[in-house]
């Protein structure tokens, strides 16, 4: 049995018929081919599918789509405006924060609603904000440096243009 | 003398990063064909059994199934492994582990193949298992291969070992338990193929492409040239993700159904099937004078290698060399025994068997240290590897040997930064811990290769067979590139890992990328270096010694602005006729291992590291925390900074989790915790602050003096926190991991 969902994917509405009962994670990745998003282990333990529904960070593997259905939803693909990597991006690729790159994009989402709520979070916070996303490269070290750097930038960029 | 280079020694950004960074990389999970079957495999439950009938009727029935495959599909030879080829696609008459394959189903999606294979009944005749190496090597033990139990047995004599004990002042014996461990890569394993035009293209994570080619094509009964294995993007391997795996599911039945198939491992699968690393029991008796010097060492090591021989062999040879630890010792005696059990396969893991030799070594030390009241940084001096020492292989190590100079950095570090005074319950203590790793494969010719071209656009396309696990390869390939040719690292181009457009550089493990494939890259810069040079010279008409490259020009010595352009020299050399490529092939010398007393020059070169880790112990409860490590390799060059810092962190979080942490726990041969929720690895709440630091004593063999630096990292993490924790406690832990309920039950006597 097929629902209509609608959603705004990194900025433009979709809509698709669908199984209301599919994986959020599966929806994006199957359906729309926003294979950004990693599956690690479909049952929430390793943060790889973490995206932001409504300004969020959640496990998108553990989201019936239906959950989904009019929200907004930032996935790694929609960070970057154009070329214009976003600051956390940038600071990721500066301090060597990605290595296999497999949970860069999960890191870099939670990573983002943290900064979205507190922008200038301290090292705790930092730590726990990403302690939902493995990492078996890093060590964890270099994705902190990067987020206090993001920090930084994003703060600067939001000065910098007056806005949002 | 530091020589300075342009590219060398910088900390420039990966050049794979930008990719991962925007969702572009393309894993094997991400790739999608039109018409694409998913595929489910039926695996084993029972630890050994005999298979008497497979009933599929209801299975074959189902809507959306497309197919259904028994070893009997199998087209070519049912036999991988990279060493010894026991293992089968799917299993024929015999399962030998819970998780052993036994039917493939491809399906339109993934739901109904994984509805088809929980409607197969397989009948089953259970045998009696094994589920340790001492049950596997008692007499009357079932044979779980037609060779018996026994998958490797070897033994390494130097000196007069037994003498050397006798005479001894003080000998400690002492026995170490190291556990199961999972690779844990972010990435599950995955892989897609298409038959399409009677050639087979499979892309897959792989650390050896080359090698998974030539399996495929054993196992698909193709010819050479019809096979082509392309590396995804991999999601980390840590030293897995060879031979069997979801590629060659893929490539049988797309060659079956001729249509493209995708197999992706559930978290839970690929923790069944994939390999662990060896959980080792290690009798370590180790003699030495009154003064410190050590004089005889001698080691029995038992691997448990699980249902196949995967890369054991190798592994234990590795154990074998390293297991007296980075000293000059004159009497060693080591016996290494791979046994066959009904457990989850062993196989190749960041640091081949030595993490768990270093426990043992580095532990004895520690015990040394405290029986004649000597200082643990003394002691490892005292017989540290240098300059001029042997090895227990009887190698003579002449250059490239920093180990006293970790040593002293990180007892610096360590006296500056002091101890917390310790309070309540709470103790606190610095633990150190020093090894030596060799750097690529054992005894035996491992070369790298590699090709670079150059274009109409005075741009680089290097090849080589290497793909990059996540390690940094890639850009520190870039790199050496880059400075041969005085260019910046933009502009070369990378293709890795595909057996069509590069040469074989052999697997991504030894830590023998930099150093091995790393020189090879070296020798084909400056190979097409020469050719561009001798056609600049004409052009320029100066003498082609004269003549240098700089930011894609030659101009003569001292007169930049007269110059020609790399793109002319492109153009003219083309204009000839003939095509401007440089090649470049490295095969560390080495001398095999005598049969008899394993003695020989295994290794080329050998790096050296020592870490100290600041722990607090909790002595009413066992808790323990590692607060600071300090962690200095000698790296022969520092290739790229950041990825260097990038694999220390990297290696001391998985050595943590060894030590303390991770143990895949095995019921009757059955995992009991398959998954990220039971089987805990380091989250950034639990990791220390490291203070990564290296030396660089240069190995004259290796591009610009590189060595290797992925694996030593995580060898001396837990002895260092386990020597700590003995130091606060005064109770020694013998077996990692050590867990806070271990701790707690030695510390309650």
């Amino acid at each position: 049995m097929l629902s209509k969902i609608r959603m705004n994917v990194n900025g433009t509405w979709v809509e698709r018929k669908t199984r209301a009962d599919r994986m959020l994670l599966d929806f994006l990745r199957e359906e729309l081919g926003l294979t950004g998003t990693k599956k690690g282990c479909e049952e929430g333990e390793c943060g790889a599918c973490t995206i932001l529904m409504n300004g969020k960070a959640v496990l998108s593997c553990l989201i019936p789509v239906f959950k989904a259905d009019g929200a907004g939803i930032l996935t790694v693909e929609g960070m970057a405006k154009g070329d214009r990597l976003h600051p956390l991006q940038q600071s990721f690729w500066e301090q060597g924060a990605v290595q296999c790159g497999y949970c860069t994009p999960g890191m870099l989402l939670s990573a983002k609603a943290l900064l979205d709520e507190k922008p200038e979070p301290s090292l705790e916070e930092i730590k726990k904000a990403i302690s939902g996303n493995l990492c078996r490269c890093t060590g964890y070290g270099s994705i902190v440096r990067a987020i206090q750097v993001g920090a930084e930038k994003m703060r600067q960029e939001k000065e910098g243009t007056g806005n949002d | 003398m530091t020589k300075s280079y342009q590219t060398i020694g910088q900390s420039i950004p990966r050049v794979d990063a930008h990719d991962k960074l925007t969702g572009k990389a393309s894993y094997a999970g991400d790739y999608a064909f039109p018409g694409m079957l998913h595929l489910k495999a039926l695996r084993s439950d029972r630890p050994h059994a005999k298979i008497l009938a497979i009933h599929a009727e209801k299975a074959r029935a189902l809507p959306g199934v497309v197919a259904l495959f028994t070893h009997e599909d199998v087209p070519g030879k049912n036999r991988v492994g990279t060493r010894t080829k026991d293992q089968r696609v799917l299993c024929d008459d015999r399962v030998r582990f819970v998780g052993d394959p036994v039917v493939l189903v491809a399906a339109e999606t993934l739901e109904a193949a994984e509805e088809a294979v929980s409607l197969i009944q397989v009948d089953y005749e259970d045998l009696p298992a094994v589920f340790s190496p001492e049950e596997a090597l008692a007499p009357e033990a079932i044979h779980i291969h037609e060779a018996g139990n026994l998958l490797f047995d070897r033994t390494l004599t130097k000196g007069n070992p037994d003498q050397g004990i006798e005479t001894s002042e003080v000998v400690i014996t002492n026995t170490y338990r190291t556990l199961m461990a999972e690779h844990a890569y972010l990435e599950p394993e995955a892989g897609v193929a298409n038959f399409e035009s009677g050639r087979m293209t499979v892309w897959m994570p792989s650390k050896h492409a080359h090698s998974d080619q030539r399996e495929l094509v054993n196992v698909l009964g193709l010819a050479p040239d019809k096979v082509r294995v392309i590396n995804a993007t991999i999601g980390g391997c840590f030293g897995d993700k060879i031979s069997l795996s979801p590629g060659y599911y893929a490539a049988l039945a797309s060659l079956k159904t001729g249509r493209p198939c995708k197999m992706v491992y559930t978290r839970e699968e690929s923790f069944a099937a994939s390999t662990k690393r060896h959980p080792f029991v290690i009798h370590h008796t180790l003699g030495a004078a009154r003064d410190g010097r050590i004089l005889a060492v001698k080691v029995d090591i038992v691997g448990d290698a699980g249902a196949y021989a995967s890369s054991s062999a190798g592994v234990l040879l590795k154990a074998m060399i390293h297991a007296a630890g980075p000293y000059d010792v004159a009497n060693v005696f080591v016996r290494v025994r791979a046994v066959y059990t009904n457990n989850p396969i062993a196989g190749s893991m960041r640091g081949l068997g030595v993490p768990q030799v270093a426990f043992a070594h580095e532990s004895q030390m520690d015990v040394l240290a405290e029986r004649l009241h000597m200082d643990p940084f003394e002691i490892r001096l005292k017989n540290g590897l240098k300059p001029g020492s042997v090895t227990a292989t009887g190698q003579h190590l002449d250059s490239s040997v920093g180990l006293a100079e970790t040593i002293q950095k990180v007892r610096k570090e360590i006296h500056q930064r002091g101890v917390p005074i310790s309070s309540g319950s709470r103790k606190y203590c610095w633990g150190i811990a020093s090894i030596f790793y060799g750097i690529g494969s054992a005894g035996a010719s491992n070369p790298g290769a590699a090709r670079i071209e150059a274009d109409d656009s005075g741009e680089f396309t290097l090849y080589v067979g290497c793909g990059d696990v996540g390690q940094g390869s890639s850009t520190a390939l870039t790199q050496i590139a880059a400075e041969v040719l005085g260019c910046q690292a933009e502009k070369i181009r990378l293709i890795t890992g595909d057996t069509d457009q590069c040469a074989d550089s052999g697997v991504s493990a030894a830590s023998r990328i930099t150093y091995i494939v790393g020189r090879s890259v070296e020798m084909a810069a400056h190979h097409l270096k020469g050719s561009l040079q001798e056609v600049a010279a004409s052009l320029l008409g100066d003498a082609k010694e004269d003549v240098m490259l700089e930011d894609g020009f030659f101009h003569p010595q001292e007169i930049p602005h007269r110059r020609v352009s790399v793109a002319e020299v492109v153009k003219t050399i083309k204009a000839t006729g003939r095509f401007p490529v440089g090649q470049g092939v490295f095969d560390p010398e080495v001398t095999p291992l005598d049969p008899k007393t394993s003695q020989g020059a295994p290794m080329a070169t050998y790096a050296f590291a020592t870490q100290g880790a600041l722990v607090s112990v909790d002595m009413a409860t066992g808790q323990v925390e590692v607060l600071s490590v300090v962690a200095c390799h000698d790296v022969g060059k520092a290739v790229n900074p950041a990825g260097v810092i990038g694999q220390i962190e990297g290696g001391v979080s998985m050595g943590l989790g060894h030590a303390l942490m991770e143990e895949v726990v095995v019921n009757q041969g059955s995992i009991q915790n398959p998954g990220f929720g039971e089987y805990f690895i380091p989250t950034a709440m639990d990791v220390p602050d490291v203070i990564p630091m290296w030396v660089e004593c240069e190995e004259p063999s290796g591009p610009f003096g590189a060595k290797g630096i992925g694996e030593p990292i995580v060898l001396p993490i837990a002895p260092a926190v386990l020597n700590a924790i003995s130091t606060a406690t005064g109770v020694r832990p013998k077996e990692i991991p050590l867990t806070p309920e271990k701790l707690w039950k030695l510390l309650k006597g």
